[in-house]
């Protein structure tokens, strides 16, 4: 019986922190957008953009995992646009992951899944499965909570 | 009632947007007065206040804040502005960099706090899109002044 795959996106948040997401999560990659602080919000997000007349908000995982200057990847912050339903049926909405380089494609297949690793990591509670790839434990992250939930909620 | 005002729970006849430390606060015209400049302000000496400011027969401080609305220690100057924020027969000065005044309702449209962005609570009731591509904080003069006699009173030993 041939095994199932599909398409998924890589997303490198800092040198030691990665998630992924199915290829039709993300819908647009932006270079260094105008950010917007907002008050009394957490480190990994207090801030939002602008596109295409919606406020988004933007989550960036780097920020609590950074600390340690050798986990800093080079080049420029690239923003990803994420889609997401919250209930199916009602109209999509989008948020944006602050990533370290820009998303890259892979195949993920059934032979792929591995256990969830015991990390305390900020992406644990927002994890839905997991994938074995080049070394990591991939996490499958779960949009409706990244964007909708306050990091105290989780 | 329409949307702006449902979502700040009054008439909204138009917005002041109060900029300072790279943000904006965007106040309903009903809950801020006439701006001042800061030489107008007359002498305090309570904690971190910048002046007094009078409206309605009274004296009120100002304050300039950071970008998280905590007062801030700060030295005025000629260019110093301040808004007076009005709720409920009391007033606070904002020290801003810049005020603007939009004196339309729909100049600002108004867009819910995402959840991922509400860790604690906040006086920003929503976040507003004005001149297109600009973002501000949608805050009640109520709700502002609360925040800073809470932040003000946390602040004493």
């Amino acid at each position: 019986m041939s095994e199932l795959s599909a398409k998924a996106w890589l997303l490198e948040f800092s040198r030691n922190q990665v998630a992924a997401v199915g290829l039709h999560e993300l819908v647009e990659v932006l270079s260094r957008p105008k950010l917007y602080h907002v008050p009394m919000a957490s480190p990994r997000s207090h801030q939002v953009l602008v596109w295409r007349d919606e406020i988004l908000p933007v989550v960036d995982f780097g920020a609590i995992s950074t600390s340690e200057p050798e986990d800093a990847l080079p080049g420029g912050v690239v923003t990803a646009i994420a889609v997401y339903q919250t209930v199916p049926g009602e109209p999509l909405r989008h948020g944006a992951l602050q990533l370290a380089v820009m998303p890259r494609t892979l195949t993920v297949t059934d032979n792929m899944a591995c256990a969830f690793p015991e990390t305390n990591s900020s992406l644990d509670k927002l994890t839905i499965s997991c994938f074995s790839f080049e070394n990591y434990a991939v996490p499958i992250i779960d949009l409706t909570r990244v964007f909708e939930r306050a990091p105290r909620e989780l | 009632m329409n949307a702006a005002s449902a979502v700040v729970g009054g008439v909204v006849s138009g917005w002041i947007a109060c900029g300072f430390d790279e943000i904006t606060l965007l106040i309903p015209m009903e809950d801020a007065g006439a701006r001042i400049d800061a030489d107008e302000l007359d002498s305090a000496s309570g904690h971190l206040q910048l002046g007094l400011l009078r409206w309605q027969d009274d004296q009120w401080p100002a304050y300039r804040l950071d970008r998280e609305l905590i007062p801030v220690q700060w030295q005025t100057n000629a260019s110093t502005v301040v808004l007076p924020v009005c709720s409920n027969g009391q007033a606070r000065g904002i020290v801003c960099d810049q005020i603007r005044v939009f004196d339309h309702p729909v100049a600002v449209s108004l867009h819910p706090v995402p959840g991922c962005l509400r860790e604690r609570p906040s006086p920003v009731i929503a976040l507003g899109l004005y001149e297109t591509l600009r973002v501000g904080l949608v805050v009640r003069g109520d709700s502002l002044i609360r925040h800073l006699d809470a932040a003000l009173k946390s602040m004493t030993p």
